[in-house]
């Protein structure tokens, strides 16, 4: 037996914490020999492993890529930050963990976006890679650097660090990116003919074939590409058949206790609720199903080669999962006797819901989770979130009689329009709710009612409705906040209800990164040569050297934030098409104003031009009203 | 069913900790579909009880857990099973059945039987003289050293805890000092010096106790040698552990897959 040569020395893999980060050798890792392949791709997460090895999406290109025989994938995460330093002091390169090679020996580095707080991690791992941090810098013997995921549907703020982006999901399009990749290897052309040649493959931005202008005031006065065989617009790519495609039968299962230690089934992709704040019920539509005896067999077969001890579903909304119940009920009969637990989602509450969360949790322990967003009814219209009053106090109040007492509850504060009397309500909803608890006879009752308040910040987001409203200044997320906070205090039942809030100015940044140009990719490159890494972690996040280097580079919050972008304002993110049309996102956000909601996708079409892609929702049957025969009639999503 | 397993920590798999190998095996059973017994309550674990821990970055072809099954399982199928669904650096190497618990006695695991470890250590650069120095200190009658554990410091004789010492080198082994209590098989010995990280063909083989009444960990043992020896640092190295052994008939002491208890 071949023994595997770790890549770090002993005495530096005993001076860091947890040295099984950087060892590799995981039950199910693929291990191929890399001198065999014409492809060597690394798949980078870009935190730390416990985090990068909980996410689904780098399973499923991981087991696609590795199905290739002429392709070897591996994987990387950002050394955590004691190890970064020693690797920086020994000048030890970054290191991939099937082989334990170098980053930079790699054909391909793959990295996903998942957060805008992870950028300068990207940077960190060009860095410690020896990659030049720049596109424009690299040579031929550079791996090519690729993005994709969320955060690549505004690529800008990173534009100049990365060769090109895959716009959409990973599992229509590699094998073209891939043989294209051999075929102009072999035809001895060089990076940027491969880099030219990719920019004809649909869903593939390569953003230095583009010009980009900008007015006076700093908005963008043309986007262009610079060669007229350079598409303008880059189409999202889009799977139309989730029952029919890639999907990790033998998932890596890590040696440390990561995140989500658990077989994920997503059972659905896209939201048909339209939430105007929610990015992914945008650039995930139209909702895809996938068939229920396919998930099945898939769950049998993922949780035999893992050995997990529990299961989740995964999905934006899985309540509207048409088959849900004949799924859950699967998954709980089958492996309840085998002591595997399975993890339910957020799901609509009602008897069903009731039912099989008795029948895997503790109800003295587990809680009743809300997400109304929003505290009033006309600022949850606002948003376009259909959840009521009535639904809430009458989820909560059938959850009491069903033996719950604990309740969280999910708010947003700093939407588009809020006033006092929005803020005011969250608290106000809280005590309605512990009233209700309190209207269950004594003798029935089981202890005292526990209402947890969470408010995070609303950050506008590209390819939303609200992508040209302004964003709310720090100081004014602070001002309701506090008012939260005091209107809490001074209800009869504060004692029954705690209050927990985010950091303001990681959500002042993110609202940058999020609607950001390229102007900032100087700002990003500055920062990470301050010292700025892990700014997804409170603990490392230097908001004063961020802001520092902004005011030194002219950029304001006011611009990116604060300001409310015109209809006719080019967006830095316009040369997308998610098949979701502007249009529509303006009469979305024009309908916002006056508080009016729109319906799901199921109960009738808005005709939002994600129907081009013909599949899912917008083909499903429909009766004389338009609507779906699929629908179940809920007009709520998931309670939260 | 009880059943006692054995097995092999090497490679890179030496810089797991103890939580992560217990959790590996939790989910290697369920890969390979054993039955195994869980506890009763509302949040069930299997029913395992694992032998010492070993220290990061030490290899071993001797660790072991004491585990029951609902139904009866023939040992070599267990261990088949496992090792078909388990990674090449954590294997296991041998299961032996357990008598059932019987009712109303004191149940005893493998963490409660322990009294001796073996293990090999390689050295990078090996002193002057080093055999010699081996030799006189198995010679002394006593030799008092500080140990530090969590409860404080206080004096330990190395020495009596010291129960052999032995060279391998070129596939046999040279015993310098031997009281004949520890029985490990040479064919363990040369299979460990085989597993083990070793700088070339030569290592040290110590019988240290080990254990809740008295605990010589072997860099505790190095450390003692070279103070003794006059030496300042001691060079670079990698430590193995051969097997844990627990007491047998006869003051012997016998790896723990002997003993039936």
């Amino acid at each position: 037996m071949s023994r595997r040569r770790l890549f770090l020395p002993d005495e530096v893999l005993l001076s860091v914490e947890k040295p099984a980060r950087y060892i590799g050798g995981e039950v199910n890792m693929v291990k191929k020999n890399k001198r065999s392949v014409d492809i060597r791709f690394c798949m980078c997460f870009p935190d730390v492993y416990e985090v990068g090895m909980s996410h689904l999406g780098i399973q499923i290109l991981y087991d696609m890529f590795n199905r290739r025989e002429d392709t070897y994938c591996e994987r990387v995460y950002s050394p955590w930050v004691d190890l970064d330093k020693i690797m920086r002091e020994k000048h030890i390169p970054l290191f991939s963990l099937e082989t334990q090679s170098p980053i930079k020996e790699f054909d391909f580095l793959g990295i996903t976006l998942q957060y805008e707080m992870c950028y300068t991690n990207i940077l960190q791992v060009l860095d410690l890679s020896g990659i030049p941090l720049r596109s424009k810098d690299r040579g031929e013997d550079d791996p090519i650097v690729v993005g994709g995921g969320p955060c690549s549907y505004n690529p800008e703020p990173i534009a100049d660090f990365f060769d090109f982006f895959y716009i959409g999901e990973g599992e229509t399009s590699y094998d073209d990116v891939l043989d294209l990749y051999k075929e102009n290897k072999k035809e001895g052309g060089t990076r940027a003919d491969y880099l030219r040649k990719l920019s004809h493959v649909p869903g593939m931005y390569v953003p230095s074939l583009y010009d980009v202008t900008y007015n006076e005031d700093g908005t963008i006065a043309s986007f262009t590409p610079k060669y007229e065989d350079v598409p303008k617009t880059v189409q999202k790519m889009v799977v139309t058949d989730l029952s029919n495609t890639v999907y990790p039968e033998k998932p890596v299962v890590p040696f440390l206790q990561v995140i989500q230690d658990r077989v994920t089934l997503e059972i659905q992709r896209g939201c048909i609720r339209g939430c105007r704040f929610c990015q992914a019920g945008m650039i995930y539509r139209p909702i895809r199903e996938r068939d229920v005896n396919w998930l099945k067999d898939m769950a049998d077969k993922m949780l035999t080669s893992t050995g997990h001890e529990e299961i989740t579903l995964s999905s934006l909304s899985s309540s509207d999962y048409s088959c849900l119940k004949d799924l859950v009920y699967y998954l709980i009969d089958t492996y309840g006797e085998k002591f595997v637990n399975v993890a339910l989602p957020s799901l609509r509450i009602d008897a069903f819901s009731l039912d099989v969360m008795k029948k895997v949790q503790d109800v003295n322990k587990s809680s009743i989770t809300f997400a109304p967003e929003a505290g009033t009814q006309r600022m949850r219209n606002v948003i376009n979130k259909g959840l009521t009053v009535e639904d809430i106090l009458g989820g909560a109040g059938k959850a009491f009689r069903g033996g719950w007492n604990k309740v969280k509850l999910y708010f947003m504060l700093g939407l588009p329009s809020e006033r006092d009397e929005d803020a005011v309500g969250i608290a106000e909803l809280a005590e309605q709710i512990t009233e209700e608890y309190y209207k269950i006879p004594k003798e029935q009752r089981h202890g005292k009612v526990s209402v947890t308040v969470s408010t995070s910040y609303f950050i506008p987001k590209p390819f939303t409705p609200f992508q040209w409203a302004r964003m709310a200044t720090k100081d004014e997320f602070i001002t309701h906040q506090k008012l939260v906070k005091s209107s809490i205090q001074a209800q009869l039942n504060h004692k029954s209800i705690s209050y927990q809030w985010h950091d303001s100015d990681t959500s002042v940044m993110e609202g940058i990164f999020a609607r950001g140009d390229r102007k900032l990719c100087d700002v990003i490159e500055e920062a990470y040569k301050a010292g700025c890494i892990y700014d997804a972690w409170t603990e490392y996040f230097k908001f004063d050297v961020w802001k520092e280097i902004m005011d030194r580079h002219g950029i304001t919050i006011d611009f990116y934030n604060t300001r409310e972008r015109g209809k006719d304002e080019i967006l830095p993110w316009d040369f997308i098409d998610i098949g979701v049309s502007k249009k529509f996102l303006w009469r979305e956000y024009e309908r916002s104003q006056r508080a009016e909601i729109t319906p799901n996708c199921r109960r009738k079409c808005s005709g939002c031009g994600a129907a081009k892609f013909g599949c899912g929702v917008c083909v499903e049957p429909r009766d004389e009203f338009g609507t779906s025969l699929c629908y179940d009639g809920m007009d709520t999503g998931v309670n939260g | 069913m009880r059943v006692r397993v054995q097995f092999s920590k090497i490679g890179s798999s030496r810089f797991l900790g103890h939580l992560d190998v217990m959790r590996y095996f939790q989910k290697a059973f369920r890969r390979a579909e054993l039955p195994l017994a869980f506890s009763e309550g509302y949040h069930p674990h299997p029913l395992l009880s694992f032998a010492q821990p070993l220290s990061l970055s030490y290899t071993s072809t001797g660790e072991y857990f004491d585990m029951e099954l609902t139904e009866d399982v023939y040992p070599h199928i267990i261990r088949d099973r496992l090792n078909a669904v388990m990674c090449d650096e954590i294997k296991v190497k041998r299961v032996t059945w357990l008598p059932d618990y019987q009712p109303n006695v004191k149940k005893i695991t493998g963490m409660a039987l322990i009294t001796g470890a073996a293990y090999l250590i390689s050295l990078k650069e090996e002193p002057e003289g080093f055999e010699q120095i081996l030799r006189n200190f198995y010679a002394e009658s006593s030799y008092k050293i500080e140990k530090t554990t969590k409860t404080g410091t206080r004096e330990c004789d190395l020495r009596a805890g010291v129960h052999g010492i032995a060279i391998y080198q070129n596939g046999s082994v040279e015993r310098l000092g031997d009281d004949e209590t520890f029985v490990v098989l040479d064919k363990d010995i040369l299979d460990a010096k085989y597993e083990a990280n070793c700088f070339g063909d030569r290592a040290l083989i110590v019988f240290l106790d080990a254990g809740s009444e008295q605990n010589i960990p072997a860099e505790l043992f190095l450390k003692g040698v070279f103070t003794y020896a006059g030496l300042d640092s001691i060079p670079e190295r990698t430590i193995h552990r051969i097997d844990l052994l627990g007491d047998f008939e006869n003051n012997k002491k016998v790896p723990l897959w002997m003993i039936e208890l």
